[in-house]
């Protein structure tokens, strides 16, 4: 019971700030009275993401399917595999520099070098290697995620308890050992508050890659609801957007509170 | 304000001027390091081009790139400057706005309490989905990508400033009140500075977000910008053209990020963050 007093302290404000913000908006576009291509009502856009979800919604002219659900399903594909992408490669690279100084100095430069590069620069030319295929949009996501990964796998890596390192060694953990039981446990809390921030990135990556040259997705579908002047249409895309935002994030968070019950970050919460 | 307090206040720490050249030493090797890695990197380009006979409209050797960037170097350096200005004005609105909302918010704790969860959820959705949407709004000119590029900053700021704001060490805070220290100061002389490291991991991804932002904006309708050479470039299938402009973005981006890593260190000089060496 007092969780769920505790739960409704937590969480009305937010709701009720936003359900403020949303009747506002309402009243607004309702009173002044603004062109639906400018500024849509909050109901307008509610409605065509309604109608967006039903089956079978397809443009006639270009046969392009225009529902949500698919392009949705075609981003987070998209997103999902340069996550995957983007955290292996995080990942290796990182254990690979943390082991050894002069890799490190070695590989750092073209890390420097391929994080300090926008990445909607690059896409460009995987569209034309690639195609309008799964593959540009995947390896913009991939380069979009890597770094934190890389960064907080090395800085995870390094920062293990030199008195727990010493220990290890006094009682002849093979360096096998150290690597699993020490390192990568020291690692995990790391991995996970990179791998929350990947997940947005990835997200912003896919659609990086659709804005640059695609035949389908959320990025797509709002660069062309803009065009055409849905804008109703376009706000539905970001909300979507947005719902995939947040529900991939809080699902790492999840992952993260029951494998990392023993850290304190979540011992904190309870 | 803080900074250059800190400044001082770092030089006072640093136990004689011997610290000082070790110091400007290991700096100018780690750049030394860096600017050899990256020509080694040019030269890496140039062989695997040269030994695999890629052909240029696919992959344009280094010699080649840097050949057609000095033609170019001018009117490329031109069109980089409209990008820079859209999405300089938009990191310091985005990143302004930003952290006096964190400052703000700290101060009502049933506005904090309300609209930074909202702010937390905002900070995951992908706003660079609206540029073109704010291209055919305004038009063709600066001020969507100038929007593009506040909109994508705003919230990672705001959000981490106030992360950071909330992590003072409350016994510190309760410190503060005890010798009675007003609410300004706690402000200025404590939370600002626990906010600091934050601050600066936000930052540091929003210049990079800005520039994306403002790049994004041009693709989809601009006069001037680099994002509008890379499409024209690219619509041409004028590779090295297109190469060119990428190197010459990786040039600058490179630049901004060696700038910010060393303005965080000298302000960050009492954090782990930067002490542990850690690359950033």
């Amino acid at each position: 019971m007092t969780g769920i007093r505790r739960f409704a302290g937590e969480a009305s404000p937010p709701f009720l700030a936003a359900a403020a913000i949303i009747a506002f908006s309402e009243i607004f576009v309702k009173v002044t009275n603004q062109p639906a291509y400018i500024l849509p009502a909050p109901s307008a856009v509610f409605k065509r993401l309604v109608d967006g979800f039903a089956p079978s919604t397809v443009i006639p002219s270009d046969a392009l399917p225009i529902g949500l659900a698919y392009n949705a399903q075609v981003t987070l594909i998209e997103a999902l595999l340069g996550l995957a992408m983007g955290v292996t490669l995080g990942v290796v690279l990182g254990v690979i520099m943390a082991h050894s100084r002069r890799i490190e100095r070695l590989v750092y430069p073209i890390v420097v070098t391929i994080r300090s590069t926008p990445n909607i620069a690059i896409a460009p030319v995987f569209i034309i290697w690639f195609g309008f295929t799964i593959m540009p949009k995947a390896i913009v996501a991939m380069l979009t995620t890597f770094y934190p990964m890389l960064v907080n796998c090395i800085t995870g890596m390094r920062s293990v308890d030199a008195q727990t390192l010493e220990f290890f060694r006094t009682v002849n953990a093979s360096p096998r050992e150290i690597f699993i039981h020490l390192r990568v446990h020291n690692t995990l809390p790391y991995f996970f508050a990179a791998l929350r921030l990947s997940v947005s990135l990835s997200l912003i990556g896919a659609v990086v890659g659709e804005l640059v040259g695609s035949r389908a997705g959320l990025g797509r579908l709002i660069a062309q609801a803009s065009i055409n002047l849905r804008t109703d249409e376009a706000f539905a895309g970001i909300l979507v957007l947005a719902v995939m935002g947040i529900a991939m994030t809080e699902l790492v968070s999840l992952v993260q509170g029951r494998v990392l019950f023993w850290h304190e970050s979540q011992r904190a919460k309870t | 304000m803080s900074g250059a307090q800190m400044a001082s206040a770092g030089t006072q720490v640093a136990a004689g001027p011997m610290k000082l050249i070790l110091g400007a030493l290991r700096a100018v090797q780690n750049l030394l390091g860096l600017v050899g890695g990256l020509i080694a990197l040019l030269i890496l380009w140039e062989v695997l081009v040269r030994v695999t006979e890629t052909p240029t409209f696919i992959f344009p050797s280094a010699s080649q790139t840097i050949e057609r960037l000095q033609e170019q170097i001018w009117s490329y350096l031109y069109e980089i400057s409209w990008t820079f200005a859209a999405a300089g004005i938009g990191l310091v609105i985005g990143s302004g706005v930003g952290i006096i909302g964190a400052v703000l918010m700290a101060q009502w704790r049933v506005v904090e309490k309300s609209l930074f969860p909202l702010a937390v959820f905002l900070k995951l959705v992908p706003f660079i989905a609206i540029a073109p949407l704010l291209v055919v709004w305004i038009g063709y000119n600066l001020w969507p990508k100038i929007i593009i590029a506040a909109l994508i900053t705003f919230f990672p700021v705001l959000v981490n400033a106030i992360a950071g704001l909330r992590a003072a060490d409350p016994l510190a805070v309760e410190f503060f009140q005890s010798v009675g220290a007003s609410k300004v100061e706690i402000m200025t002389r404590l939370r600002w500075h626990s906010s600091l490291p934050y601050l600066y991991a936000a930052l540091k991804l929003a210049v990079n977000l800005s520039l994306v932002g403002a790049i994004a904006g041009e693709y989809y309708g601009a006069e001037h910008g680099i994002g509008k050479v890379i499409e024209e470039t690219a619509l041409r299938l004028d590779m090295r053209g297109m190469f060119a402009a990428i190197l010459m973005l990786a040039a600058v981006g490179v630049t901004l990020t060696l700038i910010t890593n060393a303005i965080e260190r000298r302000a960050l000089y009492w954090h782990e963050s930067v002490r542990s060496g850690a690359p950033q």
